[in-house]
């Protein structure tokens, strides 16, 4: 079966076209991690702003292995941000571990990894195509609505606070995500580059070929879906310790499986840099619109979606390289 | 439980079921023909409701605002084929698409009414009607009486009339149609805006008989689906046997789990539908 989506791939040769925007990437990473020496982030919108923008490309750059390399559409990042933030919360309160444990972090990778091979044997197998971004969509929603109805374990509708009198400066939250951010892009490029990556492009492009050289498909993709579900519960998880609060609505957000989708979507589907740029650009329109007209930035986000689908489908990327 | 709680039960569930019914209805044309899973179609009825609820303002009673509404929707319908559906690239591209406009939609709902539940009250509303143990406002009376004729009427328009043929080929094979001189652009958009129609119809079937606000848009859209999945596309009059049972279903689980299962249960009635028989009951064709 083809999947229309990921013919816009942007193969490696090209990339060496482009090792100037890669350049320009390492740099504004190195000036991104010194700044803080030199101004002050505590009470400054714009440390804010990139701690965002940091946790958009990690959300980004994972969405991309399983939808971008392995070529399943999934709208299911939420079910495991949501996760990834109950385990910090429910752990800070039944007394598991502290206030920015590192273990919660890892219990959470640990804890989505195992949801999403188990949710992902059954919709993988079966569903084909758009069926699984319809499973995936549904699954996280049934998550959100299992929260609600949880009763005292997962604080119902209340949610749950994360009671503490520690503080962590914003440096910490700023770093976590820098560093969050920067693992989950060389897993990514990692991945590209290793035989598992070769296996899930092959996937992609041809089920039936891939399956006739030997590559056991079902598991492969499963294996994508479980390896992009670590990063948005590490996101998460660290999302509820900047929030001190965890709410079903806002963590289990449909926005969370949205924006990773439209702003790989924007870039260019499948492709490492376009997923970055396109976490830039559009969390940076997201945040901004959200700052100045609060009430409009879904309306925004939506038409923003319906556009890109209908005048940029390849992603900016592709105009950037298909120059003559 | 007794009895006649069992019996309110299941007949309140049969009639919220028909609209249900209609919902997917307008998701089979949409989908027959374009292969589109319309995220939308489900805030769509809402945007019905609200229209019937605002013109209820003017003295217009909302079953007779339909005759407003439903030209209007069609209208709405072209000109979302010819703005967005038509211009993106495949099915999948569409449906992500239909996932922005949902978005979208519910957020200007959010924006011009606000988002506190409301309901749109009809003259009907008011008139109980007992039949034996059980006591049903008339609105649900004419609601489900509206479902059944328009599910006929649709049904009729299928089988029967020229354009439900070029419906019926388009979703056969869309290419195979057009070297037969269908012009499956216009096939399409008809079907389109038909869904729509019968989306406003339902939307204002759903306000006048149960409170609504912009954030059921998605959940109703998947109920709609579920239908469809349970009768199997290209069986109209089986999705007024499977939108009751569904009704029927979630009445039995918030009754006896309490009501915020109910959504639970759909969404997990669906993925288990999809995973162990998507052909459906009554149609033979794969999904």
């Amino acid at each position: 079966m083809k999947i229309p989506f990921i013919e816009t791939l942007i193969e490696i040769e090209e990339y060496k076209k482009f090792k100037g925007l890669i350049f320009l990437g390492m740099v504004s990473a190195f000036i991104l991690a010194v700044i803080p020496v030199f101004i002050s982030l505590e009470r400054v919108y714009f440390a804010f702003f990139m701690f965002l923008i940091f946790i958009y490309i990690a959300l980004t750059v994972s969405w991309n292995i399983v939808s971008g390399l392995a070529g399943q559409f999934s709208l299911g990042h939420a079910a495991f941000f949501g996760l990834g933030a109950y385990v910090a919360a429910i752990g800070l309160r039944d007394k598991f571990f502290g206030f920015f444990d590192f273990r919660a972090f890892l219990l959470s990778a640990v804890i989505s990894m195992i949801v999403a091979i188990m949710v992902g044997y059954p919709l993988l197998g079966r569903l084909r195509g758009f069926y699984f971004t319809l499973g995936t969509l549904g699954i996280s929603e049934t998550f959100r609505l299992l929260v609600i109805n949880g009763g005292e374990f997962t604080g119902g509708a209340w949610g749950v606070k994360l009671q503490t009198t520690y503080d962590v400066g914003f440096y910490m939250y700023y770093y976590a995500a820098f560093i969050i951010m920067i693992l989950t892009i060389l897993l990514a490029a990692v991945l590209r580059g290793s035989k598992v990556g070769m296996n899930f492009i092959a996937l992609r492009d041809d089920e039936t070929a891939a399956e006739s050289i030997g590559i056991n498909t079902l598991n492969f993709k499963v294996l994508a879906f479980s390896i992009s579900a670590i990063t948005p519960a590490i996101c998460g998880c660290l999302f509820a310790y900047y929030l001190r609060y965890v709410e079903p609505n806002i963590v289990f957000n449909t926005n969370w499986s949205l924006y990773p989708a439209l702003m790989a979507l924007l870039g260019g589907v499948g492709s490492l840099m376009g997923a970055i740029i396109g976490s830039v650009i559009v969390g940076s329109i997201v945040q901004l619109i959200s700052l100045y007209f609060p009430a409009l930035h879904p309306l925004v986000s939506g038409t923003l979606l319906i556009l890109v689908m209908v005048l940029l489908p390849k992603g900016i990327l592709s105009k950037l390289i298909r120059k003559p | 439980m007794d009895i006649t709680q069992i019996a309110q039960i299941c007949l309140y569930g049969v009639l919220r079921g028909f609209v249900y019914s209609i919902m997917a209805l307008g998701l089979t044309l949409i989908f027959g023909t374009m292969k589109i899973v319309n995220l939308a179609h489900g805030i769509l009825c809402i945007l019905g409701a609200y229209l019937a609820f605002s013109l209820i303002d003017l003295g217009l009673d909302p079953y007779f605002s339909m005759l407003l509404l439903l030209p209007l929707f069609f209208i709405i319908g072209v000109c979302l084929y010819f703005g967005i559906f038509q211009k993106t690239r495949d099915p999948n591209s569409s449906t992500v698409s239909s996932f922005g406009l949902l978005i979208a939609i519910q957020t200007l709902i959010m924006i011009i009414w606000n988002p506190t539940p409301k309901m749109a009250h009809s003259y009907f509303s008011d008139i109980l009607v007992p039949i034996g143990v059980v006591s049903l406002s008339s609105s649900r009376i004419v609601l489900s009486a509206l479902c059944i004729f328009t599910a006929f009427i649709v049904h009729l328009l299928l089988k029967k009339t020229w354009i439900g043929i070029a419906i019926r080929s388009t979703s056969e094979d869309a290419e195979t149609s057009s070297i037969m001189g269908i012009n499956v652009k216009k096939v399409n958009c008809i079907a389109f805006s038909i869904g729509l129609m019968l989306a406003c119809l339902a939307g204002v079937a759903y306000g006048t008989n149960y409170a609504f606000d912009p954030f059921v848009g998605l959940s109703l859209s998947f109920k709609g689906f579920i239908v469809l999945t349970l009768a199997g596309i290209g069986s109209t009059l089986g999705l007024l046997v499977t939108g009751p049972f569904l009704g029927v279903i979630e009445g039995i689980v918030g009754f006896q789990l309490g009501l915020g299962w109910t959504d639970v249960i759909s969404y997990l009635m669906i993925i288990i539908l999809l995973i162990t028989k998507p052909t459906g009951i009554f149609g033979g064709k794969k999904i």
